[in-house]
């Protein structure tokens, strides 16, 4: 305290009769008293993220809302499964429509850019190369206007090929046994839309059709 | 378990005093400085493995409680009287403190307090000091002597109400 000024050194005299009376046990009782509130705020934490993530699952289940973290979103219009090599494989039920903003947000989570509508389908003219490396179907089809059987009409992105300033377009239609969905790659600053039902696949893309078959 | 435990409460009996006045020089309310201090040896004691190896645990509990006191005391509207802090600030400091030299204290920037309250109450050196405010040696220094300078010019303490006015009027700042 030699280098301290004396004004100083007076303003700590002046506070010398200050005593802390509180005896270390209720120091000791206060620290338990800490740890006991900091191990309920862990366990509620804890609950609270279980219970949100059962909250997920059910929803899950009855499709109003995704569920993801085994590689997999899962509702009842609609499936994306992430596959090992980065792609992801999307099914669609041809009989329950899909949320557009619902798909192209999940899609979105797994790195797929995409335009999703529904009663409309949006497409550039002319449309950007390369849809055929980007999407391809299970089971593949054999050329343009190929038409094949399927229960649920399934096909896998691979969005890393995807050209610089594309997106997929998705655009569901109701017809008479379900619902036709329209992709195609499109540039994301060019492109139109239309209210009118394709029968053909458009140009470039694929149409999956509601009654189980499907074409590109 | 009880080697430490008699560590800390031999820490604690040696301390608690010291880091009591460190805190009201700063906060200026005894009650409140009495439960940020408890409340900082509690945090204390539950990491004590790791603040015994501190260099200076009371400047780790001095340096607690005045977080304390920023970050926990103020949702509970303990609001501590600036204007008009002398009349109130005499019932609340109980006895054997000085509320004039509290109160000027209180008219201080708070890092300057802070400054005081490890260089002076704990009578930390001007390292150790710095290293636990996380700021210069050099700037230490500096607050320190804006402090004496700004006590000395205070008008409480000009008009004599504290019993060492008349050194403080005269003393000059002393660097190391």
């Amino acid at each position: 305290m030699n280098d301290i000024d004396d004004v100083l050194v007076q303003a700590r005299d002046s506070l010398a009769g200050a005593h802390l009376d509180t005896p270390v046990e209720a120091i000791l009782a206060r620290s338990r008293s800490q740890r006991h509130k900091r191990w309920l705020k862990e366990i509620s934490a804890a609950a609270i993220a279980a219970s949100f993530v059962l909250a997920l699952g059910l929803a899950g289940v009855f499709g109003s809302s995704p569920v993801s973290g085994t590689g997999a979103i899962r509702t009842v219009a609609f499936t994306i499964t992430r596959n090992a090599n980065g792609t992801s494989t999307l099914t669609i039920s041809p009989r329950v429509l899909f949320d557009p903003s619902t798909l192209q947000r999940d899609l979105a989570r797994y790195g797929i850019p995409a335009k999703v509508t529904t009663g409309r389908f949006c497409s550039s003219d002319p449309a950007p190369s390369g849809f055929s490396q980007v999407v391809t179907e299970s089971p593949a089809l054999h050329g343009d206007g190929g038409q094949q059987q399927v229960n649920n009409p399934t096909v896998t992105i691979n969005p890393a090929i995807m050209p610089a300033g594309t997106e997929l377009s998705i655009g569901a239609f109701q017809v008479a046994k379900g619902y036709d969905t329209a992709l195609a790659l499109l540039s994301a600053n060019s492109y139109t839309c239309t209210t009118t039902a394709p029968t053909a696949p458009p140009s470039g893309g694929a149409l999956l059709h509601g009654n189980g078959s499907a074409g590109a | 378990v009880g080697d430490d435990q008699s560590e800390f409460t031999r820490f604690y009996e040696t301390s608690k005093d010291a880091c009591l006045r460190a805190v009201l020089a700063s906060v200026g309310d005894r009650a409140l400085a009495e439960d940020m201090v408890a409340e900082a040896f509690a945090r204390a004691w539950t990491s004590w493995r790791k603040v015994r190896q501190y260099a200076a645990p009371r400047g780790w509990v001095v340096r607690t409680a005045l977080n304390i006191g920023v970050s926990w005391w103020r949702p509970r509207r303990r609001e501590i009287p600036l204007a008009g802090y002398d009349a109130a600030a005499a019932a609340d400091l109980g006895e054997g403190v000085d509320p004039v030299v509290v109160a000027a204290l209180r008219r201080l920037p708070a890092r300057q307090r802070e400054v005081i309250a490890l260089r002076v109450f704990l009578d930390l050196d001007t390292n150790t000091t710095a290293e636990i405010l996380g700021i210069a040696a050099g700037t230490v220094k500096a607050h320190l002597s804006r402090a004496v300078t700004a006590l000395r010019r205070d008008p409480a303490l000009r008009n004599g109400a504290a019993p060492t006015q008349a050194r403080m009027t005269t003393m000059e700042v002393t660097h190391e």
